[in-house]
């Protein structure tokens, strides 16, 4: 943790200080906007519940890992404020976050991931024909997320650079060469697959290579059994973690806390990964 | 103590991430329903800095390698070319390394069959091709030879051999870009760089299509606008392309008549006297092409000049090249604003043109005249193709006619210049340029009764089998003619290999240490990453094995005045290191040793570079490199600018320190609108143009290798116009045949597809191993430069009688997977 000074001591309360005057000032400012039952300005009714007596604590108290596998997050009176998340509701309309993380589905959803991407950090295919030649074909759908049928367009990991076919190539060619791509000239294979209920799509990577990716890494680390789990991979264009991980995500990768959108505030990049160099400890 | 700890953490942690990894439901592995995963988030991958194998931008990419194996790429957020973003050939450049049909041994043809042998022997029958006749024994090389490999085959010829018949492909990508500068400037390389794509708020694009070839520079403009900045792109070109999308303006000219448009805008210029008389009458001359023509030229006087261009008036221009006067009065009042900043892109439109050397020039004359020259974002910027055609190509010098640092062979003083620091007898090197790449191949298919003096072609890094115009006269001739040899030293089978006498397996890329040149005068340097598979080993060391086997064999060439093997590599106490034998070659690092030597060449055309060590700590470094008083080495982004160069005077503001009139000023040439030696008629009604696509780099044979690249693009095609295409009547997506006085192609139709040519033309890329286009394309070549036109000849469409019109073959697999073999 040498690496990174300005995380600890007062620079890092006053972080975490300033994180929680913000989200209480929010808080207090959405419940002001509230109808009040009275007209007078600065009081508010006491609630019912004792544990309404202050804007700061109608914040939702972040539960324990453990706590969340018993209630699940989203269960109790805070029900519908967790689906008034803006950001979420533009990015995935009605979809719901899990209630809690998915562990057992992440390997299926990792090697689903891996189908359409040479290796880790490569950027994926194009699962559908494209004419594009600019970047506003592409945000029509995935500038929002949107979703069409069976198929989720995913919004952008990353800030939306003007020339999408620079990285991401098509997998459903206008020529196919020869039979094993017939498949993949239909639209959307991945997911019209699915949705036949096909389980074998022509992968990306075949027979013809002996290059042996790197493969992702199911999970973070945590430093005690509870802890947030660190990042498991770079976050080099990968700055809009509800990409993958909001409501619209593969099952698996989800996260059961999407609201908390501040996600660099608890889950730590790992300085190997970033190619930033290792700490001389190795961790 | 510490590195053990770390190692038994590492131990430890990649232990428990296995077990983590293992267990078949994750969330059983703990009581809490929370994975046990390990407690250091390394995976044991190490990351490495390389420029990108592929084009000419330079990228730098981190190449993750995992168990001697590379396992990931990614972008390098530490290089000031690409800045944490790669195209999608970068990101899956390490997959080149892994196809599965990689050469893994020497092979020599036996009949119709080819049989391993060992390098031992391999090294004998090269040994005993130039024994006999060293001047008839030509090496063919490349711009993605590294520095060091093309150093030392450029000594191997011209120093070993006394012959000068070394050229590289590049002579087909980039040779008039070389003459344009020196006729204009007098010495090669542009004088800008990528910083001007930065700075520039026009954009101009000479048969050019970044958005496909060059991606990393477009996007940078791209980004730019999307971030506020007002940035016009102009795309002057012959049919549109992913890169018109992206521009305000369109200008549709007919195939060649870009020189009329160039004029045009010169004539504006002058007429209206907007042009800048400051400028012009500090810095510049005027020049026409001399009788016989030559590269320098004669001078003439501005009233000359100005008579000259009288005939271009827009309506002219718009008669011969089809763009409305509108247009060409636009493009005039932009290099007539001096507000604006202007910086012209091009490559292989303007260079592949049998005027080529004439379009480079009037586009240099153009932002001369207009002084839109020397500023951040004012500059006429030719690109690159390939990812070493500046480094090696055109700084080495492995052209025929040239020697290292931009000496001449057939200049007296630079001959010895060669010979002093090569430590050779006077007279070595040969004083008659070699032959140019068509006629090296013209002559290895010419009986040598019949004067075809060129019995054995080494061929390293390219596949002539594929990238050669009119193939059957150039390449297939040579095949039937039972005493001419040919060696071809590669990575995987191409259409070169399969008609291969020998074939040498080579390292590629991160499997050896390497120095690539980009386009704007960045040298960089990479460390071996890998090893190469099975008996494949580095070009350089196939050189220096060869020199030495002849040096063994008695042969004189291989000897310095001294009697000293010519690639003698000393260690720091003195002693020999035998880097000739391959379990020596990595006991010391042979590019250094080279490099140091060849650094030697690089200030008589100012293109000093710095020392070896130097490039290993950078992202690549701009020539001029000078070293500081402070002893540090600074890069030059500017030459000719007195506000970056340090060669440029005090006070002069602008120096061409070259200059071919030995005064400190650049030339502005007239040169006329000539017609193209082949143009549409009756019997062959179609312009056919060929180029590339994003997926594909040159003729994929590594990116059709890369399962993403070849499935996002299989096979060839040919772009047709919708009313073209009705007329013939053939629909898209139908087998057609396409047919030009040398030859015919059967592929595939895309209407409205990736490309869109105007009525009356067709493109089809030249990646398709499967799909030869350059069966059809012309030989006819730039006077100077002598490079061939690959994008106009003129062609018919035939539609197939419906009985063979079949599915595509599966060609392209086959391509990708047949062991070598002669067919």
């Amino acid at each position: 943790m040498t690496q990174m000074p300005s995380m600890h001591g007062p620079e890092r309360l006053l972080g975490v200080l300033a994180i929680a005057v913000a989200v209480a000032c929010a808080i207090a400012f959405a419940i002001e906007t509230r109808p009040a039952r009275y007209e007078l300005k600065g009081f508010r009714e006491a609630s019912d519940s004792s544990s309404r007596t202050s804007a700061a604590s109608d914040a939702e108290p972040a539960r324990s890992y453990d706590e969340l596998a018993l209630r699940p997050w989203r269960s109790g009176p805070k029900v519908s404020w967790s689906k008034d998340g803006i950001t979420l509701r533009r990015a995935f309309g009605e979809a719901a976050p899990p209630d809690t993380a998915e562990h057992a589905l992440t390997p299926a959803a990792l090697a689903d991931r891996a189908r359409f991407r040479a290796y880790e950090g490569a950027p994926p295919m194009i699962p559908h024909p494209v004419v594009a030649s600019g970047s506003a074909e592409c945000l029509a759908c995935h500038g929002p997320g949107i979703k069409l049928g069976v198929l989720q367009a995913r919004p952008l990991p990353h800030p939306a650079y003007a020339s999408c076919t620079q990285c991401h190539v098509s997998a459903a060619p206008r020529f196919a060469a020869d039979s094993s791509l017939a498949d993949a000239s239909s639209f959307a294979p991945e997911e019209a697959a699915r949705a036949r209920g096909d389980s074998e799509v022509a992968p990306v990577r075949t027979d013809a290579s002996s290059f042996y990716p790197v493969e992702p890494r199911l999970f973070g680390t945590r430093a005690w059994a509870g802890a947030p789990p660190t990042i498991p991979h770079s976050t080099q264009l990968r700055s809009e973690c509800i990409s993958c991980h909001g409501p619209g995500g593969r099952e698996g990768m989800r996260s059961s806390h999407p609201e908390r959108v501040a996600c660099l505030q608890c889950h730590a990049p790992s300085a190997s990964l970033e190619r930033r160099g290792a700490h001389p400890d190795g961790s | 103590m510490n590195i053990q700890r770390r190692t038994f953490v590492q131990w430890a942690a990649m232990a428990a991430a296995t077990a983590a990894a293992r267990s078949s439901s994750a969330r059983e592995a703990s009581s809490a329903g929370l994975p046990d995963v390990a407690a250091r988030p390394d995976d044991g991958t190490r990351w490495d800095k390389a420029p990108c194998r592929f084009c000419g931008t330079g990228c730098h990419v981190q190449v993750g390698v995992k168990g001697g194996k590379v396992v990931a790429i990614a972008a390098d957020q530490q290089a000031e070319v690409n800045r944490g973003l790669l195209c999608v050939k970068g990101y899956h450049v390490g997959l080149a390394l892994y196809g599965k049909d990689r050469l893994r041994t020497p092979l020599l043809r036996k009949g119709e069959k080819y049989e391993p042998i060992s390098w031992d022997k391999a090294l004998d029958i090269i040994a005993e091709r130039v024994e006999k006749g060293p001047k008839g024994f030509a090496i063919y090389g490349s711009g993605q030879w590294t520095i060091p490999e093309g150093y030392a085959a450029q000594k191997f010829i011209k120093g070993g051999l006394s012959c000068n018949h070394i050229d590289p492909n590049a002579r087909l990508c980039m040779a008039s870009a070389v003459t344009g500068f020196l006729a204009t400037y007098g010495v090669d390389e542009p004088a800008g760089c990528y910083d001007d794509l930065d700075e520039c708020n026009v954009l101009i694009l000479w048969g050019n299509n970044p958005a496909e070839m060059h991606p990393i520079l477009f996007s940078r403009v791209l980004d730019r606008r999307a971030r506020g900045d007002e940035i016009e792109i102009i795309d002057i070109g012959t049919r549109r392309t992913r890169s018109t999308a992206h521009a305000q303006h369109y200008l549709e000219m007919r195939p060649q008549t870009d020189l009329a448009i160039a004029n045009g805008i010169a004539h504006l210029l002058i007429e209206s006297g907007r042009y800048d008389k400051q400028f012009v009458e500090k810095h510049c001359a005027f020049r026409a092409d001399s009788d016989p023509p030559s590269l320098p030229g004669q001078a003439i006087d501005f009233e000359t000049y100005r008579k000259s261009l009288a005939e271009y008036t827009p309506a002219r221009v718009e008669e011969i090249s089809g763009i409305p006067q509108t247009q060409l009065r636009m493009l005039a009042d932009r290099f007539a604003d001096r507000k604006r900043r202007i910086t012209s892109l091009w490559c292989m439109g303007m260079n592949q043109h049998t005027r080529g050397t004439a379009i480079n020039t009037l586009v240099h004359g153009i932002h001369l005249l207009s002084g839109h020259f020397g500023r951040p974002g004012d500059a006429p910027t030719s690109l690159t193709g390939q990812p070493s055609a500046c480094g090696t190509a055109r700084e080495v010098g492995t052209l025929a006619h040239l020697l290292p640092g931009g000496r001449l062979v057939a200049n007296a003083d630079h001959r010895k210049q060669a010979e002093e620091i090569w430590n050779l007898p006077a007279g070595r090197v040969f004083d008659k340029p070699g032959y140019h790449t068509v006629a090296m191949w013209e002559k290895f298919c010419t009986p040598t009764k019949s004067g075809g003096d060129i019995h054995t072609i080494w061929v390293q890094v390219t596949n002539p089998g594929q990238t050669l115009p009119n193939r059957n006269k150039l390449f297939l001739a040579s095949r039937s003619e039972s005493d001419k040899f040919l060696i071809v030293s590669d990575v995987y089978p191409t259409a070169t290999t399969r008609l291969a006498d020998l074939i040498l397996p080579s390292s590629m890329w991160v499997e050896k240490n390497g120095m690539f040149g980009n386009s704007e005068r960045r040298t960089q340097q990479w460390f071996k990453q890998v090893d190469p598979p099975g008996d494949a080993r580095d070009d350089c060391w196939q050189i220096i094995a060869a020199a030495r086997r002849l040096y063994d064999r008695g042969f004189e060439g291989m000897k310095d005045k001294d009697g000293k093997f010519l690639f003698d590599v000393r260690a720091e106490d003195g002693k020999s290191i035998p880097v000739w034998n391959w379990k020596s070659y990595y006991d010391t690092n042979v590019d250094r040793h080279l490099f140091e030597e060849y650094r030697q060449f690089s200030r008589l055309k100012h293109k000093d570079l710095a020392p070896y060590d130097e490039y290993v700590k950078a992202r690549g470094l701009r020539w001029p490199v000078v070293q500081q008083p402070d002893g540090s080495w600074r890069e030059t982004r500017f030459r000719f600018s007195e506000f970056d160069d340090p060669y440029v005077e005090k006070g002069k503001e602008f120096d061409f320190y070259h200059s071919t009139t030995k005064d400190g000023r650049a030339q502005i040439w007239f040169r006329p609108y000539d017609a193209p030696p082949e143009m549409p008629d009756k019997e062959f009604p179609l312009w056919l143009c060929t180029g590339r696509v994003i997926e594909h780099w040159h003729t994929g044979t590594m990116t059709m290798r890369i399962e993403p690249l070849r499935r996002a693009m299989p096979t060839s095609y040919v772009e047709v116009h919708r009313d073209d295409a009705k007329q013939l009547g053939i629909s898209d997506g139908e087998m057609v045949r396409i047919e030009t006085r040398r030859g015919m192609l059967e592929t595939r139709v895309w209407i409205d597809g990736r490309g869109a040519p105007p009525r009356g033309s067709i493109f089809v890329p030249f990646f398709d191993e499967s799909q030869l286009i350059n069966d059809l394309t012309l030989d006819a070549h730039d006077p100077f430069s002598k490079q061939p036109d690959f994008k106009k000849c003129a062609a018919r469409i035939r539609r197939i009688a419906p009985a063979s019109d079949a599915p595509a073959s599966d060609g392209g697999q086959q391509a990708t997977t047949s062991q070598p073999e002669r067919g």
